[in-house]
Formats: C-alpha cells, structure tokens, sequence
C-alpha cells in the first residue's frame, strides 16, 4: 500500500468504526435503553457462586493466572471488582493468586477500590493476594495448594490461559468449590467446560463486566463492538461470494479480481487485530 | 499526568505499528530500538527490587520464626544456590568464550596473510613473524596438565591438536599458513570439548543440574503428566450423556478419538477423513468466531485503555 505497512482499508475501516461509535455513538443511534443485554448462564452464576461460598463459610478465589497486562486482563478487572465488592457485602475473604508483580499491583488496587466502595476498606486483606510464580506448572502446583488449604467455596478463571487451565479447573473440582471460568483461549474452552459449573467464551469475557456493573462506557463498548462484528461479517460475506464467484467466473474477472485484491488487506487488519 | 503518558505512550505504538520503516525518507527504526532497549531496562531493573521484596518478606518469615518459616529458609537456600550456581557458570562461559574468539581471530589473521602477503607498512615474512608468534602465546595460554574432574581422553586429544599446532610453527615461513590455520581449528574444537566435560564434571554444574533437571524440570514434568488423568476424569464427567447436547458432543468425541487410533480404521475406513472434516470444518468455524470475536472486544478494550475510557484498574 504504498509503503504504508499496517494502514491497510481493512484496519483503517475497523479503526474508524470503532473511534466513530466510541465518540460520536449517536452516529450510530446508540441510546442506553437500546441496547439489550442478553441473559448468560455463565454471567448469572458469577453473583450465585459468590453467594454460595458465602452461604458455606468458605473463602472465593480469583485468578488471572498468567495472564499479562493487557485488554483480557483489563475485561476480566470488571468481574474483579463485582466479585471483590460482594465478598465485601457478604463479610467473606477473596484470594487472588498471582502470577505476575505488574498484574498483581493492578488487581490490589481493584480490589481496594471495590471494598471502598462498599465503606469496607479496612476489610481488605493484603495477605490474601498472593504471589505464587511466574512459572506456568509451577503456578498451577501452588493454586492447586492453596485452593485445598484454604478450603475455597468459589472459584473464578478469568484470563489466558494454557495447558495451566485443566490443571487449575479440577483443583476446584477437588475441594467442590463452584467456578465460574472465562477465556479468549479457544483451546482451553473445551476443558472449562467440562470441568467448571459455567464457563464465559471468548467476548463473553469482556461483556460480563457491562452485563454486571451497566457501567456506561462498558455499554458503549458492547454496542460498538456489535457494530464492527456486523461490518465484519459483511466482510465475510463479500469475500464468500467473491470467492464463489471466482469459482464459477474464473479469476480473471474484473470485478471478482480487483474485489480479491482489496480483501486480504481487510483479512490482514483483522488477524492483526 | 497518567492519562497523558498513557496516551503519548499508546500513540507512539499506534503510530510505530502503522508507518512504515522509512516515511518520507526518515528511518525511525534505530531509535525504536533505543526506546525498546529503555523499556527492557526499566524491566531489568524490577529484578533488584523482586529480591530485596523476597528477602524481606521471607527473611522477616525466617527471623521471626512465622508459620513457614522452613519452605521460606529452602525458597532463599535455592535462590541463593542458584544465584551462585549461573553466575559462575556465566563468568566461566565468558572466559572460555574469549579463548574461543582469539582462535577465531588468529584464524582470520593467518588467513589474510596468507592471502594478502604483506602491506605498505609491513612485509610479508615480518606480518607471518607476528602471526606465528600470536600463534605460540595463545598455544601456552591454554591448559597444560588434565583437571582432575575432566574426561582424560578429551585432553589427549587437545594435547595431540596442541602438537600438531607447534609442529606447524616450528616451520615457521608463509607457506605453511594455512596449515596453521587448520591446525588453529582442530585445538578450538578439542577445546571446546575439553572444556565441556570439565564444565560438566564440575560441583558448580552439579548443584545447578541438581536443581534444575533434579527438581526443577522434574516437577514441572510431573504437573504437566497429571494432566493426562485429569484429562480422562473431565472427559468421563463431560460425555454422561444427559441432553441432546452433551449427546452431540460425545458422539463428536467419539468420532475424533476413533478416528486419531488405528483401532478406528480397522472399524471403518472412513473414519479417519470424517475426523479430519470435525476438525477443520465445524471446529475450525467455532474457533474462528471465538478468535474474532474475542478479537474485536480486545481490540476495543484496548483503544479504552489507550484513551483512558476505562478505569476498572482503580481510580487513576
């Protein structure tokens, strides 16, 4: 593109439909009231676990496992803050295992906000965040551990996660702690799953804290993110059927030819995306 | 002021991620690098402040004799036994590394003069005089008696490549550069495997093995093999069938796992490609709609945290 390495049509169109309905949502006739969240077992069962290991007298747990910096853990932060704030209602300890110093610095604080606000600041804990290890296995060795030594009640995998994600899910299975876990990871979805009592997949992860807190720019987001899933898959469609018609036109076509010479650039800004 | 920085910040990448290398005959890619290298040292630096963290946290544990006090005394044993054990190794990689870059030099040099003859400011013969004699001082650099430790055979090969390298020499004229050039490389390699068993018979290579193929890799070998039960009693819990989705994917399952064994084809042929068409067709779409999903909502969340919309870190 004339020397231009990533400023394809493809992630400049994302790019400014997602800047558009982030600034001006009424270009895109966003209103509160219109948008509709829809009911997810997995989002519903984030407040009954938090219930019920209250109700047991057991403690909760969170983990962000090895997830780093970044917008996974920044939608998982949501549900933190929703789980740390009812732990603070109902009286009952939240641990969160750690895996990483700059997480668990982000996390602390979310978590001291949450019971600030509440009027429960001095509720918090500092030894219940605790800094396992960096490592994968290992991490999963000492999560493992602290689950069964503190008996937890409830327990929440929010994050990226790897092959740590079995491991972690039936060491809760192990203490019959209710859990509730989440992943972009596709691969690990499957042993979430099987393993776990509701699990949130993929953007189910970044919709939760709008479905639990109807924070406005969370609203915002989930709308915005609807529209550019549609411009996608407008994308998909055109690049079927062009495709298609390649197929039975030949690709020599002009129209077919030039619509496929533009489609890998949208591809190319999506995968980068 | 955070907003600011996290802004700069993000625009500095947004704008390193979409211009090209060189825009308008301006090429920003060595001070990328300096930027990069500045950020890898600011992260660097953490490490200091992780062991005055963890020996004060556990030293304090230890002082006080706190619950944990003795998996917290074994923490800074091994921490310290590993500490002592890389470093060393690093200095002893170091020094042997400069050995090894001599030979490569000499090699070079006697090369070139071999090549080249002499230059303006010096003839041939004197350039092969200097040559021969760098030759000889690298020759009495190295080892003169076997280390009690080493394999003996690997320094009676060295002794008989360090002969051989004199005996070139001793000739001494321009002619027989390039056999000392072969004869340079034939001392670096049995150098190097001298060196090797040396540095695997030492008690620094010991403690290090000891605790990082002893317990270390080991451990983490034993979590990950537990994933294998784990992996049969998730599975025995996720294929009960008892609705017509559990029954959906167990018959999937099923197809897949027969499909992967040779036991399947034995049952039907076919098995194998109608495994192959789960994976790469109806699978493949789940994931793709997972990963583009979940790729658009990073993206965003992304572009928030890079404006500051959103503060569910706490309140900046």
């Amino acid at each position: 593109m004339n020397g231009l390495e990533h400023a394809t049509p493809g992630a400049l169109l994302l790019l400014a439909i997602l800047l558009s309905a982030l600034f001006w949502p009424k270009l895109w006739r966003y209103h509160r009231d219109t948008v509709v969240l829809r009911r997810i077992p997995g989002i519903d069962a984030i407040e009954a676990a938090v219930a019920r290991a209250a109700e047991l007298g057991r403690p909760a747990s969170f983990t962000t496992s090895l997830t780093a910096l970044g917008p996974v853990l920044y939608g998982s932060l949501g549900v933190l803050r929703f789980v740390a704030q009812k732990c603070a209602q109902y009286r009952n300890r939240l641990l969160l295992p750690q895996s990483a110093p700059d997480v668990m610095a982000v996390c602390d604080q979310a978590v001291a906000d949450s019971y600030r606000s509440v009027g429960r600041l001095n509720a918090v804990r500092p030894a219940d965040t605790v800094f396992l290890t960096d490592t994968q296995f290992a991490f999963a060795a000492g999560y493992m551990g602290l689950l069964q030594r503190e008996n937890v009640g409830a327990a929440f995998l929010f994050g990226d996660f790897a092959a740590e994600s079995l491991i972690l899910a039936e060491a809760g299975q192990a203490v019959d702690a209710m859990q509730v876990a989440a992943t972009t990871s596709p691969e690990q979805v499957a042993f979430f799953v099987c393993a776990t009592d509701a699990t949130l997949i993929g953007e189910e992860l970044f919709a939760a804290s709008g479905y639990l807190g109807r924070d406005e720019e969370d609203m915002k987001a989930l709308f915005v993110q609807d529209r550019a899933k549609l411009a996608l898959l407008v994308l998909v469609i055109v690049g079927v059927l062009l495709e298609t018609g390649a197929s039975i036109f030949g690709y020599e076509s002009g129209l077919i030819q030039r619509g496929l010479q533009w489609m890998p650039s949208f591809g190319g800004a999506i995968v980068a995306s | 002021m955070i907003r600011l920085v996290t802004f700069l910040g993000g625009f500095y990448f947004f704008l390193e991620f979409l211009l090209p290398t060189e825009f308008f005959g301006f090429s920003f890619a060595p001070y990328h690098e300096y930027i990069t290298n500045g950020i890898i040292t600011v992260g660097v630096a953490a490490i200091g402040l992780g062991l005055i963290s963890i020996l004060r946290v556990h030293g304090t544990r230890i002082l006080k004799v706190s619950p944990g006090w003795f998996p917290s005394t074994l923490l800074l044993l091994s921490m310290f036994a590993m500490i002592f054990a890389t470093g060393n190794e690093a200095i002893l990689d170091r020094n042997d590394a400069k050995l090894y870059e001599r030979a490569a030099l000499l090699r070079e040099f006697a090369t070139l003069v071999a090549k080249d003859g002499g230059t303006a400011e010096l003839s041939a013969e004197a350039r092969t005089t200097i040559a021969l004699e760098a030759v000889e001082t690298f020759i009495q650099e190295l080892p003169t008696s076997a280390e009690p430790e080493a394999d003996q055979s690997a320094f009676q090969e060295l002794v008989v490549a360090k002969t051989e390298l004199q005996r070139r020499i001793d000739s001494g004229s321009r002619e027989t550069l390039p056999g000392v050039n072969e004869g340079l490389a034939q001392v670096a390699t049995a150098l190097r495997a001298y060196k090797t068993t040396v540095r695997e018979a030492s008690s620094n290579r010991k403690v290090y093995n000891l605790l990082y193929q002893g317990l270390w890799t080991a451990l983490a070998a034993a979590m990950f093999s537990l994933l294998g039960f784990y992996i049969a009693a998730a599975a025995y819990r996720a294929f009960r069938v008892r609705s017509v989705e559990s029954a959906l994917m167990m018959g999937a399952a099923v197809i897949v796992m027969l499909g992967q064994i040779p036991f399947g084809v034995w049952l039907y042929e076919g098995l194998p490609a109608l495994r192959s068409w789960f994976l790469s067709v109806p699978s493949s779409a789940a994931f793709r709609a997972i990963r583009l999903g979940a790729g658009v909502a990073a993206l965003l969340m992304a572009i928030r945290m890079w404006l500051c919309l959103d503060r569910k870190g706490g309140k900046a």
